[in-house]
């Protein structure tokens, strides 16, 4: 007979997870120990009435240690698929707002690509998963009003994907030409780093948009013996080392 | 309408054309080890329906081969003319290389090149003397694959 398993399940651990989250963010939301967004903003508005522009001799920052945070939306891929780009990556990320100075951040997505070239070679890659982790500092950060804000984005990224190419052709001046060839099963570990800047305004009271542009170098771009990814989850387009995004925030 | 050119050009920048080497060559080093000296070199591929000349060089210290990516074998003959101390001599020798071809996926611009495992190599013995395989992969990065001495 098989004995009940002592170790939590992938599954049961995934819920146990998000059940600290939400339990987290109600939390938060009911303005325990932790002030909320809302909080922290309703007291920065009040502040701002009679904030001067220099700060107190001694006092370092103009805002709280936790100021808040966040949850954002990359629109930029979904928006390139109306543009008829046949491969995208969606992501959604946590930004916590620390001094209104820095703001570390976690990102979690997939991304696939289905995409044919000009020679009909097909690329495809399954829904696959991707992290990112980094901060954005920003440059304005002991301003009264500091609901825009820009600065610079580090942030480094892993992927896993799988892929298949098919319809090859190999051509040499002798021999002449070899195919079509397939590919099957590649499986690619890609970690990368993006640098670079970004822009974020207050939209309302919890809305805020934001764009950044970065230079996405290869740390490990996970070649293998039989080729290198094409598209990366979370990256884009292996040879495009220019990243862009849109991002839509919501204050929690 | 401007702004969705400009998020088509950026969307696609560094993704304009092949930038990669696409053809891999089998790559030989050839080492005299008396006073003679290779004046002349003719590499013919030997195929079912003949010979065919693939390169062909005047005092050559390597050879450039490209090996038939959708057979396992490959051979070639070597019409080599020496130098002696001032004679002419001309010797015929055959190379055979066996190999596991392979694509190599490399981009949607360069599609594939072909990758090669040598699993054995030799060379007939008028001229050549010795046969040193000193990298067993081919690929479309130049590295001298084998040493032959004559």
């Amino acid at each position: 007979m098989r004995k009940p398993s002592t170790s939590p399940s992938p599954i049961r651990l995934a819920a146990l997870v998000a059940m600290f989250f939400t339990a987290n963010v109600s939390l938060l939301a009911q303005g325990s120990s932790i002030p909320t967004t809302s909080a922290v903003k309703e007291k920065r508005a009040e502040g701002d009435a009679t904030a001067s522009a220099t700060l107190p001799e001694g006092q370092k920052y103009r805002y709280a240690t936790f100021n808040g945070m966040s949850v954002s939306f990359n629109l930029f891929p979904p928006v390139m698929n109306l543009f008829g780009k046949d491969y995208g990556s969606y992501e959604g990320t946590l930004t916590i707002d620390l001094h209104r100075r820095f703001f570390p951040q976690a990102t979690a997505g997939v991304g696939y690509c289905n995409a044919e070239s000009d020679d009909f070679v097909r690329y495809h890659s399954k829904m696959r998963p991707f992290l990112k982790a980094g901060m954005l500092y920003n440059f304005k950060y002991n301003e009264p009003a500091a609901d825009d804000i820009w600065g610079v984005l580090l942030r480094f990224g892993y992927a896993y994907s799988e892929a298949n190419v098919s319809n090859l052709y190999y051509t040499d001046a002798f021999w002449g030409e070899t195919g079509p060839m397939s590919i099957d099963g590649m499986k690619f570990h890609s970690v990368w780093m993006e640098l670079g800047g970004f822009i974020k305004v207050q939209i309302s009271k919890h809305l805020s948009a934001g764009w950044d542009l970065s230079w996405k170098p290869f740390l490990h771009r996970g070649s293998v013996r039989q080729g290198k990814p094409y598209f990366v989850p979370g990256y884009g387009v292996a040879t495009s080392q220019i990243g862009m995004g849109f991002h839509v925030y919501f204050d929690l | 309408m401007v702004l969705a050119n400009a998020i088509m050009l950026l969307s696609s920048c560094g993704n304009n054309g092949c930038e990669e080497t696409r053809e891999s060559y089998f790559n030989a080093t050839l080492t005299a080890t008396g006073r003679i000296s290779l004046t002349k070199l003719y590499a013919w591929a030997l195929t079912a329906d003949g010979d065919s000349l693939m390169t062909s060089s005047s005092s050559p210290t390597s050879l450039e081969l490209m090996l038939r990516p959708d057979t396992t074998q490959t051979r070639i003959r070597l019409q080599c003319t020496i130098d002696d101390s001032g004679d002419e001599y001309q010797y015929d020798d055959t190379l055979t290389i066996g190999y596991q071809p392979y694509p190599y996926f490399l981009d949607m611009e360069c599609g594939c090149s072909m990758f090669y495992d040598i699993t054995e190599v030799s060379v007939t013995d008028h001229l050549f003397k010795g046969i040193t395989i000193n990298n067993s992969e081919i690929t479309n990065e130049e590295t001298v694959n084998i040493t032959l001495t004559y």
